[in-house]
This record gives C-alpha cells, sequence and structure tokens, in this order.
C-alpha cells in the first residue's frame, strides 16, 4: 500500500464511522422505551378517566341524575376527550395490548442509554481515526507528495497538539 | 478536547500561508485566463470583419474562394497563399488559436488550483473558528 492508499484507507474509515453516527442518530426510538411512554400517558388518562367515572357515580348517588357533559361526544353535542373513559373502562393492559402492534411496525432502535454509549464511542473512534489521517497528511506532506486537504475534516485533529509529546 | 487543549498554531500559519499562496496563484492565473479569453475574442471579431470584406469583394468579382461561415480553424488549413489573396491574416490567425489553447490551458490550471484550494480554505476557517483568541 503506498501513501496515498492509506491516506484513501483512512479517510474511508472517517467516513465509514462519520455515517454510523449519523445512522445512529436517526435511529428511531427503542419498542421497549416507546412501550414504557405508551403506558405512562395511559395511565395518566386512566387515572383521571377514574376520577371521571367516579364523580359521575357520585353525582347520580346525591341527586339521582348523572352529569351529562361527560358524554357530550356521544350525543354530538361536544368534542369530549374519551381517552380518559374508554381507559377508565377497559383498563391499561388492554389497550395497551391493542396499540401493541403500531409500535411493532416501526423500526426497533437502540435504548437511550445505548445509544448514549455508541455515540460517545463513535465520536471517540472517530477522533482517533481523524488524528491517524492528520498524521499520515502530515507524513506526505514531509515527502513532498502533494495531498489535498478534506475541507470538513476535524480542526481539532488538524490542529492536535499531543499533551504528553 | 477541553479548554485547557493546546492547538499547534504553527501548523495553522502554514495552511494559512498555503491558502494564501493559491489564492494568489488563483487570481494571476484567472488574469491570464481573461486576458487569453479577451485577445481571442478579439481576433475572432477581426477575423470575422476580414472574411465579411473578402465576401464582398467575392460577391462583386464573381468568385468563390471562401465560404460565409468559414471558422478559423478551417482557415488554417488553407494555402497561406489563398488566405492573403482573400484579405485574411494569418497571423491573426494564429493568435485565435493560441489565444484558445492558452484559455484552454488557464482554465485546466484553475481547476487544479481549486481543487486544493477549495477544501483547504474551508478547513483554515474551521481552524480560525477552533483557535479564536486561543495562543499555543
Amino acid at each position: 500500500m503506498n501513501g496515498t492508499e492509506e491516506l484513501d484507507a483512512l479517510r474511508q474509515r472517517v467516513a465509514d464511522l462519520k455515517a454510523e453516527a449519523e445512522t445512529l442518530a436517526d435511529a428511531g426510538r427503542a419498542h421497549s422505551e416507546t412501550r414504557a411512554a405508551l403506558r405512562q400517558r395511559l395511565e395518566m388518562l386512566h387515572a383521571e378517566g377514574s376520577r371521571r367515572l367516579q364523580h359521575i357515580v357520585a353525582a347520580t348517588a346525591t341527586d339521582g341524575k348523572a352529569p351529562g357533559g361527560e358524554f357530550e361526544v356521544l350525543t354530538g353535542h361536544g368534542a369530549a376527550n374519551l381517552g380518559p373513559l374508554l381507559l377508565a373502562v377497559f383498563g391499561v393492559p388492554d389497550i395497551l395490548k391493542r396499540l401493541d402492534r403500531y409500535v411493532t411496525a416501526l423500526p426497533d432502535g437502540p435504548t437511550t442509554a445505548a445509544r448514549a454509549e455508541r455515540s460517545g464511542v463513535l465520536a471517540a473512534q472517530l477522533f482517533e481515526a481523524e488524528l491517524a489521517e492528520e498524521r499520515e497528511v502530515s507524513r506526505l506532506e514531509a515527502l513532498g507528495v502533494p495531498v489535498q486537504r478534506r475541507g470538513d475534516a476535524d480542526p481539532g485533529a488538524v490542529l492536535w497538539l499531543d499533551p504528553a509529546a | 478536547m477541553n479548554a485547557d487543549t493546546r492547538f499547534d498554531l504553527a501548523k495553522l500559519r502554514r495552511l494559512q500561508r498555503r491558502r494564501d499562496v493559491l489564492r494568489a496563484q488563483r487570481d494571476g492565473v484567472a488574469e491570464l485566463h481573461r486576458d487569453a479569453v479577451h485577445v481571442g475574442r478579439d481576433a475572432r471579431s477581426q477575423f470575422a470583419r476580414q472574411v465579411e470584406a473578402s465576401l464582398q469583394v467575392q460577391r462583386a468579382r464573381g468568385d468563390d474562394v471562401i465560404a460565409a461561415d468559414l471558422s478559423p480553424e478551417e482557415a488554417l488549413e488553407m494555402p497561406v497563399s489563398t488566405l492573403h489573396g482573400a484579405g485574411i491574416n494569418v497571423a491573426n490567425l494564429r493568435s485565435i488559436v493560441d489565444a484558445q489553447e492558452a484559455a484552454a490551458a488557464h482554465a485546466e490550471t484553475l481547476r487544479t488550483i481549486n481543487a486544493e484550494l477549495t477544501p483547504l480554505a474551508a478547513l483554515v476557517a474551521l481552524c480560525e473558528r477552533l483557535t479564536e483568541g486561543k495562543t499555543a
């Protein structure tokens, strides 16, 4: 492998790592986290729906008349949010189960922790790869070999001064 | 990298110098290219006027020596005596070709310079932003 081929290989390594970082950034949320977030949201709605149902029952027990507002949408006179009532009636596990096919249809991604860990590893690998490229560029320049610089190189790697040196 | 990171500012200065040299070269060659294009355009205008004058003479005489759409390249293939007879300046024809070749050569040089200068200038700008207000 001559100098230019070595440089091409190092630049390919940088390009591959950048592509991997981009793919990671674009990756969807983990199904497990989506399900957990859904569960949390549904539990909030369930709590609200339970409160409403209790209110309807209590009001009915007090004066014999249930407040109609809770069911307005059923009579076509308003836009009541039926979500809480549905949750209160059917329960979170049943609704979650019904929603799961929509979760499964989405691409599964890494968890937040796994994403952060991989992102950190990739950033470190990318910096090392950029440093290796810069060392090769400097070596070729010292030999008088014409080298075209990369306009999107990491300036931190280009101007890196090894603290141990 | 943290706030205490030291940068190789000597390398940055080398990169800046190289960028400045390339910019100066590019500007110089761009001027030569413009000159060559200008000379070529003038020579072609002159050639066109000579052809037009020659065609008028031909029409008056009923000759058919040169074609109305004669190009400088075609004219150079013709015998010098014919060109002289038609009032076409041979030296002007050569200057058209020379200017064309010079412009093409300068354009190629500009492409080569820009291929090195464009990414280098972008990189230097990134380095300058990174080291703004910092010393080695």
